[in-house]
C-alpha cells in the first residue's frame, strides 16, 4: 500500500519538477512576461508557506507582509547603502526576519484565535509606518529604487555563479525555483519529522501537549520564526526582482493573499500555498485585461473559496479520484510484471 | 521519602477560595482517591499541581523537589503526568499517533535529529512503534489503531486519554473522573487498565464521584467539601465518618 | 491646549465607540470579527454623502436612510455569507477569511462603483463656542451629542427589549439560547444588522468632518480592532472604552507628534500593552 503511494506520488514530482525546471524555462526562454510569471507566484509561494506553518500550529498570521518588508528593505538598504553581495543579502535579509519573529513571538504567541490575528494585523500596519518614518534608514515614502540585479557569487578565486544580467530573467528563475524547491523539501521534511507532528498537537489541544512535557512556548517560536524567514527570504527575492521597495510595497492586503493562497490549495496540504499562489497569479494573468478589478475578483474567489470549498482544492474528491485510479493503474503494472517474472 | 506532598495549598478565586489549606502526603505506587460533592476543588488540586493554575498559597514538593513554580512540561517531564475532566485527545489524529506524540518526553535523540532522521532518532522512532503497540494491548485499544480519533466513542476516549498518559511513562498518574459518562462495561475497561498500571508501581490520584468503583480499588481516600479536606483514611472508615456522609447528603433535618 | 485635546479626544471617542460597540456586538454574536466594518463606515458615508449632500435631504432624514441602508447589507452578510459557514466550517479561520473577502467585495465594489475621488459635505451648523477655553465648532457638538444619544439607546435597548436580552444571551452561550427556544437565526440576522448599522451611523456622522472616499474603510477597520485591543472583544463596557480611549490618544498624538507618527506609537503601544493584558482591559478569551 505505502510503496503504490510513494511511486505515484514520486511520479507526479518528477513530471511536476521537468515541467519548471526545464520544459518552461526552455520554451519560454525568450518570453520574460511568462517567466516572470512563473518567478513571480514561486516567490509568492515561498512567503506562504511560512504563513502556512503558522497555520499548522494553529494561529492566523495577517503579519506576514511586515517580515516580507523588513527582509526586503534589508536586502535593499544593504545593496544600495553598503554595497554588500546580495548573496551575503539574501541570507541576512532571512536571518533579521527571523531575529524579529524570535522576539516578537515571545509576545505575540501567548495571544489566541482573533486576538493573534487582529495583532498580526497591527504588526503590518505598524511595519509600514516604521518603513515610511525612519527615513534615514529606508528613505521614507521615496522607497529606494534602481535596485541592481544580483552580481555575481565569488568565493575564494572561485567564480560559483555569474552576474545576472539586468534583462536576462533565466539565471533569475533558477535562483527563485530552486530556493523555491529548497524551502518545500525543508518543510515537508519538517511536517513529517516528530516536530511537524508536535506543532499539529499545538493546533489540537494545547493543554494536552503540555500536559505530555511539550514545551508549548518553544515550538510556537520555532514555527513562527520559521514562517518570518520564509518572508525575510522572499522580501529579499521580490526587492531584486521588482528592483525597488517602498514603505506600503507589502500590506495588509497582501498579508491577506498569503493567506488566501494557503486556504485555496488547502490547508492540510504541504503543496496547498503553492497550488493556490500559482492558480491564482497564472489565472490572473490570463484575465489580464480586467486587472483593474483585480483586487475585487481576488474578493469574489476568496468568498466563493470559503462558502464552498473551505478545505481548498488539494481535498477535492477529484484529485482524490484521479490518485487512486493512478495508484491503481501502477498496481497492476506491477502485477503484470510480477507475472512476467 | 514520600512520593507527594502538598502543603497548605490554598488559591483564590476572587474573593472566594477554590482549595484552602489542603494537607496530605502520597506514597510511592499508592492509589489515593480524591472525592467530594461538586465544586469541592478536586479538579483545581490537579490543575495546582501540574501549574496550570499558580497557587494563591502553599507547596507542592515531588520526591523531594519543590515543584510549585515549574510550568506544565517541566512537571510532567518530572513525571506527574494528568488527564482531563472535559476529554482531551487530539481529534484529528489517529489512536497511534496520538500516543506516538506522547513519547515525546522519551526523546533522546535532539529535535534537529529528527529532521535529518539520523540513526538514533530511527531506531527510537522504531522502538516507540513497539511501546506504542504494549501501552494499547494494555488498555485494550489494540484494534482501533488507526482509527481517527474524532470518529470514537467517548468511553474509548477516555480509554485512549490514559494511553496518552501513559506513554509519558508518569510515576504519579493524575486521572481526573475517567469514569464519567460511562456504560459498565466500558467502566470495567477502564478499572482493569488502572488495575494493569498500578502493577506496574505506578501512583495514581483519583478524582471521581462514582463511589463503587473508587472503594474497590483506593488504598486511601481524602475527601473534599468546599475546598477543604474534611476527611482523610481507608475506605472502610470514610464510609463510617459523619462529616463525609453529611457532606454528601446533607444534614437531617431535626 | 490641553483643554483643547481632551475635548476633540472625548468628541472623537463618542463616535468610535460607536463604531466598537457595534464589532463588538457581531463578535459577540456570532464569534466572527467582521472585517468589513471598516467598509460599513464608509458605505455609511457614502448613503450620507449622496442623500444629504448630494440630493439635499434632511440629515436626520438621511441619519435614518444609512441606517436602513446598512442594516440590510448587515441582514444579505448574515443570511448568504456566515450563516452557512458557521454550520459546517471545519476549522475556524474560514469564517475570518470569508469576513476579510467580504471586506474587500465591499471596498473594491465601492471603488468601481464611486471611484477615487475625495469629497466632502456641507457642514450642518456653523459657528464655534469657546467652552472651558476650548474651542468647539457646533457641529462637532450636535456630532458629540448625536453620538451619546445613539450610544445610549443602544445600550437601553440591549438591556430591556426581548431582542436586547436575547442577543445578551446569545453572546455567552450560543447552545443554551437556542435550548431556550430563542429563533437564534432571526436573533443573529438581526444582531449583524444592528452592528452594521452602528457603523454606519459613525459614519454617517463622522462624514462632516473626516473625507468621505472608497478606501477609507481599511484603516478604520484596523481604528476598530486596535478599539476593542484596548478595550476587550465581545463585552459592551469594553467597546466603549475601547473607542474613548483610543479617541482620546489619536486626539493626544495628533496634539503632540502630529502626522503618521501618532498611529505609530498607538499601534507600538497597543502591541506592548496586550503582552501584558492579552485580553484587552474588559475582555472575553477567543474561543
Amino acid at each position: 500500500m505505502i510503496n503504490k503511494n510513494k511511486l505515484s506520488g514520486k511520479l507526479n514530482f518528477y513530471i511536476i519538477g521537468i515541467a519548471y525546471f526545464i520544459i518552461i524555462p526552455v520554451v519560454f526562454y525568450n518570453s520574460p512576461y511568462i517567466l516572470s510569471i512563473i518567478i513571480n507566484a514561486s516567490i509568492l509561494s515561498c512567503i506562504s508557506l511560512g504563513v502556512w506553518l503558522t497555520f499548522v500550529i494553529g494561529r492566523i498570521n495577517i503579519g506576514q507582509a511586515a517580515f516580507v518588508g523588513i527582509g526586503g528593505y534589508t536586502t535593499a538598504v544593504l545593496l544600495t547603502k553598503f554595497g554588500l553581495s546580495f548573496w551575503i543579502c539574501l541570507p541576512l535579509s532571512g536571518i533579521i526576519a527571523a531575529l524579529l519573529s524570535l522576539i516578537l513571538g515571545f509576545a505575540l504567541l501567548r495571544l489566541k484565535g482573533v486576538y493573534f490575528a487582529m495583532i498580526t494585523l497591527t504588526l503590518t500596519a505598524l511595519m509600514n509606518l516604521v518603513f515610511l518614518n525612519a527615513i534615514f534608514i529606508t528613505n521614507g515614502p521615496n522607497g529606494i529604487m534602481n535596485i541592481k540585479r544580483p552580481g555575481a557569487l565569488i568565493i575564494g578565486s572561485f567564480t560559483i555563479i555569474p552576474p545576472f544580467g539586468e534583462g536576462n530573467y533565466i539565471p533569475f528563475y533558477y535562483l527563485v525555483a530552486f530556493i523555491l524547491v529548497i524551502c518545500l523539501i525543508s518543510i515537508w521534511r519538517l511536517y513529517n519529522s516528530r516536530i511537524g507532528w508536535i506543532f499539529q498537537s499545538l493546533r489540537q489541544s494545547e493543554t494536552l501537549a503540555q500536559s505530555i512535557g511539550i514545551n508549548i512556548v518553544k515550538y510556537r517560536i520555532v514555527a513562527y520564526t520559521i514562517c518570518g524567514f520564509l518572508g525575510g527570504i522572499g522580501g529579499s527575492l521580490f526587492v531584486v526582482y521588482i528592483q525597488n521597495i517602498f514603505p506600503e510595497s507589502f500590506k495588509i492586503v497582501d498579508s491577506i493573499y498569503y493567506m488566501l493562497y494557503c486556504f485555496l490549495g488547502g490547508l492540510d496540504y504541504i503543496f496547498g500555498p503553492v497550488v493556490g499562489a500559482f492558480l491564482l497569479i497564472i489565472s490572473f494573468e490570463l484575465l489580464r485585461n480586467i486587472q483593474r478589478y483585480q483586487e475585487l475578483i481576488y474578493a469574489i474567489i476568496m468568498i466563493s473559496v470559503m462558502l464552498w470549498l473551505p478545505n481548498g482544492i488539494l481535498s477535492l474528491k477529484f484529485y482524490r479520484t484521479i490518485k487512486i485510479i493512478k495508484e491503481k493503474k501502477i498496481g497492476d503494472l506491477r502485477q503484470k510484471m510480477k507475472k512476467r517474472e | 521519602m514520600s512520593l507527594l506532598e502538598v502543603r497548605n495549598l490554598t488559591k483564590y478565586f476572587g474573593g472566594l477560595a477554590a482549595v484552602n489549606e489542603l494537607n496530605f502526603e502520597m506514597n510511592e505506587g499508592e492509589m489515593l482517591a480524591l472525592i467530594g460533592p461538586n465544586g469541592a476543588g478536586k479538579s483545581t488540586v490537579f490543575n495546582l499541581i501540574t501549574s496550570y493554575y499558580r497557587p494563591s498559597k502553599g507547596t507542592i514538593i515531588f520526591r523531594g523537589k519543590n515543584i510549585t513554580n515549574l510550568k506544565t512540561h517541566q512537571i510532567a517531564r518530572l513525571g506527574i503526568v494528568r488527564t482531563f475532566q472535559k476529554t482531551n485527545v487530539f481529534m484529528d489524529m489517529s489512536v497511534s499517533q496520538n500516543i506516538n506524540v506522547a513519547h515525546h518526553l522519551q526523546c533522546r535523540a535532539r529535535d534537529w535529529e529528527y529532521f535529518f532522521l539520523s540513526s538514533r532518532a530511527q531506531k527510537e522512532e522504531k522502538a516507540f512503534t513497539e511501546s506504542i503497540n504494549k501501552i494499547l494491548k494494555y488498555v485494550g485499544l489494540l484494534s482501533y489503531k488507526d482509527e481517527k480519533a474524532k470518529n470514537l466513542p467517548h468511553g474509548l476516549l477516555r480509554l485512549l486519554e490514559i494511553a496518552i498518559a501513559l506513554a509519558v511513562n508518569p510515576k504519579l498518574l493524575l486521572l481526573d473522573e475517567p469514569f464519567t459518562g460511562m456504560n459498565p462495561n466500558e467502566t470495567s475497561k477502564v478499572i482493569k487498565a488502572v488495575k494493569n498500571i498500578r502493577e506496574e508501581g505506578i501512583a495514581i490520584i483519583l478524582v471521581e464521584h462514582n463511589m463503587p468503583a473508587v472503594m474497590g480499588i483506593s488504598d486511601r481516600i481524602v475527601v473534599m467539601n468546599f475546598g477543604n479536606k474534611i476527611a482523610e483514611g481507608k475506605p472502610i472508615e470514610i464510609l463510617k465518618n459523619n462529616e463525609v456522609i453529611e457532606a454528601y447528603l446533607g444534614k437531617d433535618i431535626e | 491646549m490641553v483643554n483643547q485635546i481632551i475635548v476633540n479626544g472625548i468628541i472623537l471617542g463618542s463616535t468610535y465607540a460607536l463604531i466598537a460597540l457595534g464589532l463588538t456586538l457581531i463578535f459577540g454574536i456570532m464569534n466572527v470579527l467582521n472585517f468589513a466594518h471598516g467598509q460599513m463606515y464608509m458605505v455609511g458615508t457614502f448613503v450620507m454623502y449622496y442623500t444629504y449632500g448630494v440630493y439635499g435631504y434632511n440629515f436626520f432624514i438621511a441619519l435614518l436612510v444609512t441606517i436602513f441602508v446598512l442594516a440590510i447589507i448587515g441582514v444579505i452578510f448574515e443570511r448568504f455569507f456566515f450563516r452557512r459557514l458557521l454550520y459546517y466550517a471545519k476549522r475556524e479561520e474560514v469564517s475570518m477569511l470569508l469576513a476579510m473577502g467580504s471586506a474587500l467585495l465591499v471596498e473594491n465594489s465601492a471603488l468601481i462603483f464611486f471611484g477615487e475621488k475625495r469629497r466632502g459635505i456641507k457642514p450642518i451648523a456653523e459657528g464655534v463656542y469657546n467652552i472651558f477655553n476650548a474651542y468647539i465648532p457646533v457641529q462637532r457638538l450636535i456630532i458629540f451629542l448625536m453620538a451619546i444619544l445613539f450610544i445610549i439607546i443602544f445600550l437601553v435597548l440591549m438591556q430591556n427589549t426581548k431582542t436586547g436580552r436575547a442577543l445578551r444571551a446569545l453572546a455567552q452561550d450560543k447552545e443554551v439560547t437556542y435550548l431556550m427556544g430563542v429563533n437564534v437565526n432571526r436573533v443573529s440576522m438581526i444582531g449583524f444588522a444592528a452592528g452594521a448599522a452602528l457603523a454606519g451611523i459613525s459614519g454617517a456622522i463622522l462624514a462632516l468632518i473626516f473625507p468621505i472616499f472608497s478606501g477609507s474603510g481599511t484603516g478604520m477597520s484596523i481604528k476598530a480592532f486596535t478599539m476593542i485591543m484596548i478595550g476587550g472583544a465581545g463585552v459592551i463596557p469594553g467597546a466603549i472604552i475601547g473607542g474613548f480611549i483610543l479617541g482620546m490618544l489619536e486626539s493626544i498624538g495628533y496634539g503632540l507628534l502630529g502626522g503618521s507618527s501618532t498611529y505609530l506609537v498607538i499601534y507600538f503601544g497597543v502591541i506592548v500593552f496586550l503582552i501584558f493584558r492579552p485580553n484587552g482591559i474588559m475582555g472575553k478569551p477567543w474561543g
